[in-house]
């Protein structure tokens, strides 16, 4: 038992951090869910095109990081709103089938990620821990700065995320695009510029989770998706166009991922993910925190 | 957090392609019917980082080649394809050499995963295949002829050398980290079997996945085993990030990596301090003239500066090693005769290994480096150090 309890704390402080992680991706698909109705399966690259900016600006320019990663994550809204405009846009322009503009995003992702392997050789792109190597000494327990600077960015993220929803105009407006389109159009919102502005923060939000998890693992070129798919699960095990339940359901992946590493075995950690998500499907498809702080015009259809 | 490789090989697919050109505007023009040799290596995956440097040697290589007048008059063809470190995809690669462009010779790379279903493929399709990477003991012949080949020395050659280093630093608790792909299953299998010969128990181990993010739960387990030395046997993330955990736990136990390779990687990626005082077992002498002549033709080649570990020269090795089994084959359209000519090769130096340049294959077995030639380096501010 004493065992049991003394690996808890550390194993909740990782299971935090890394489902952060996901959550974070995980909302920046809802945000472009909200507003359009459409996935945008170049998510995991929006955080790669994130993670290559700032390490250029890094290591070729010698950049501070503090100046990189605000660049990067203008890159990564600069990212979605190019997609948005030379794809989403104009293929919903012309009513195609929402499979369409889907597959344009992930058209768009690949491209990215094989622009930047071109680039960088498929090379890591190697980020220094953002507060050193050192760790961080909390009641005698050693903790991961860069693991609780995740956790802290997403607490924060959500927060400015939930304001803006509900108490800008703005907010009202991206709501009201995500619960009617036409109604919206009626209403005099510009939808167009909701779904773009949707792109451009969900593109912010990925560029900040791939920059934070980067000095994790280094990033290469094709690690994006493999982020954008944990993000996806996180959105699934959630709640499907609930933003707060996408982070909630990443936080339950990372926990579980790291009961799994701590008390079975560090080898049946992906095992487990996917466990969880077939379990969800089963019994809950809706996702397990579907209604949780759901504003009434939030579509999630 | 690992994902389908068939996903990954979107990218790598873009690359082979784009390789597929710049190989073939090397190709000088012959009159003769080239001969087709298959490379298939990934050029995306978990491990492609050493594709980076390995895949230009390969290329310098047979660029030479062909300038000298190629085998017998005859240039060598590259076909290169991307494996995405997928087994399945490499075997569809190999069917494809030899289906397709009628290969009778295949030269790959990374992962003892792959080379294991390549191995398979080989041993029935009658086509050798030599690889530059991979370690598993699964890929060691113990008895008979074989048409699968290598020039990296196995795992449980470094695994003995770091086991018999441990022994004499005297440690007799001993713990293992590694990769959940087969290098790493297969390397503790080995330190489990022969470890109670060096007087040593393992007390714990922990295994990987590829792309993991945080192993401090790993690290405070193993560190709760009572283990006063570790082995570690993962790529160079991987290993960036087990480094990471044992300074997060505040934990810094003797570290023998059994990849000097993946260790100057990982280096390269974090800050050296990390891996202060860890040592590393290797089959690459920094002092060998041949070796440092590798290392600076493929600076030359490529233009960049490469690192000077095993990498660049086991892929010299073993391209090297095909061509010559070519020529000495008298008949490279004659699959049989080049993976005979394999055998036939006794008196061929190379790069790897400590001693003695002879580098031939013995029947029953697909290399012939012994523990003698494994050298220990250990990490002393930032510079991997020999120690002889």
């Amino acid at each position: 038992m004493d065992s049991f309890l003394s690996n808890l704390v550390p194993i909740i402080i990782v299971g935090l951090s890394l489902g952060s992680l996901f959550g974070l991706v995980g909302l920046a698909y809802t945000v472009i869910i909200n507003a359009t109705q459409l996935v945008n399966f170049g998510q995991g690259d929006f955080a790669m095109v994130g993670v290559a900016v700032c390490w250029a600006l890094i290591s070729k320019l010698g950049l501070p990081l503090w100046v990189a990663f605000p660049l990067a994550v203008v890159a990564g809204g600069a990212m979605g709103f190019i997609t948005n405009a030379i794809i989403v846009t104009p293929l919903l322009k012309k009513d195609v089938h929402p499979f369409y503009p889907i597959l344009g995003t992930m058209s768009v992702g690949t491209i990215a990620a094989g622009a930047v392997g071109i680039f960088t050789g498929f090379y890591w792109m190697p980020i220094e821990h953002f507060l050193g190597n050192e760790p961080l000494k909390l009641g005698g327990i050693p903790m991961d700065t860069q693991g609780l600077l995740i956790i802290g960015t997403t607490v924060a993220i959500v927060t400015v995320y939930w304001y803006l929803l509900h108490k800008t105009r703005l907010g009202l407006a991206l709501r009201a695009t995500g619960f009617n389109r036409e109604v919206s159009l009626l209403a005099g919102i510009q939808v167009g510029k909701m779904a773009s502005l949707s792109f451009v923060i969900s593109g912010m939000i990925a560029a900040i989770a791939g920059v934070l998890c980067a000095p994790f693992s280094a990033f290469t070129a094709t690690d994006g998706l493999i982020l954008g798919i944990n993000g996806f699960i996180a959105l699934i095990v959630g709640g499907w166009g609930n933003p707060y339940a996408a982070v909630l359901g990443g936080i339950l992946v990372g926990m579980i991922r790291a009961l799994i590493v701590g008390y079975v075995s560090s080898a049946h950690a992906e095992l487990a993910t996917f466990v969880v998500l077939m379990v969800v499907l089963t019994i809950k498809p809706q996702g397990l925190f579907a209604g949780f702080m759901m504003p009434k015009t939030m579509n999630t259809r | 957090m690992k994902v389908s490789r068939y996903s990954k090989g979107r990218v790598g697919m873009m690359l082979t392609v784009f390789m597929s050109l710049l190989l073939s505007s090397f190709m000088p023009s012959f009159a003769a019917e080239p001969i087709n040799i298959g490379f298939t290596t990934d050029f995306s995956g978990p491990t492609a980082t050493l594709t980076m440097v390995e895949a230009p040697v390969v290329e310098m290589v047979v660029k030479e080649v062909n300038a000298a007048g190629g085998i017998n008059g005859r240039p060598i063809n590259l076909i290169v394809q991307d494996n995405a470190s997928d087994p399945a995809k490499a075997v569809g690669n190999a069917k494809m050499f030899k289906e397709k462009y009628n290969a009778k010779a295949i030269i790959a790379g990374v992962t003892s995963s792959v080379n294991i279903a390549l191995k398979a493929w080989a041993e029935k399709n009658h086509v050798s295949v030599i690889a530059f990477d991979p370690q598993s003991d699964k890929l060691w012949d113990k008895k008979g002829k074989s048409w699968f080949f290598r020039s990296a020395s196995p795992a449980s050659q470094l695994v003995e050398a770091s086991l018999a280093r441990l022994k004499k630093l005297g440690y007799t608790k001993v713990a293992f980290e590694g990769t959940t792909l087969a290098w790493g299953t297969d390397t503790l299998a080995t330190i489990k079997e022969k470890a109670h010969e060096y007087g040593i128990i393992v007390v714990g181990s922990t295994l990987a996945e590829p792309k993991t993010k945080d192993l401090s739960i790993q690290a405070k387990q193993l560190k709760e085993t009572g283990a006063q030395a570790l082995i570690c046997s993962d790529y160079e993330a991987e290993t960036v990030v087990f480094a990471r955990a044992l300074k997060a736990i505040g934990w810094k136990p003797f570290i023998i990596h059994t990849s000097a390779a993946n260790l100057n990687a990982s280096m390269s990626l974090s800050s050296p301090d990390m891996y202060e005082g860890w040592e590393t077992v290797t089959i690459a002498d920094s002092a060998k003239p041949l070796a440092q002549k590798v290392w600076s033709k493929a600076e030359a080649y490529t233009g960049k500066k490469i690192d000077h570990d095993e990498k660049a020269i086991r892929t010299y090795d073993a391209i090297s090693l095909l061509v010559e089994a070519l020529k000495k084959s008298g008949n490279p359209n004659d699959a049989t005769a080049i993976r005979d000519a394999y055998y036939k090769l006794d008196n061929y130096e190379r790069a790897l290994g400590q001693k003695g340049g002879k580098g031939g294959f013995a029947v029953g077995r697909n290399h012939l480096l012994t523990a003698e030639g494994v050298v220990i380096y250990a990490l002393k501010s930032g510079k991997m150090l020999a120690v002889r």
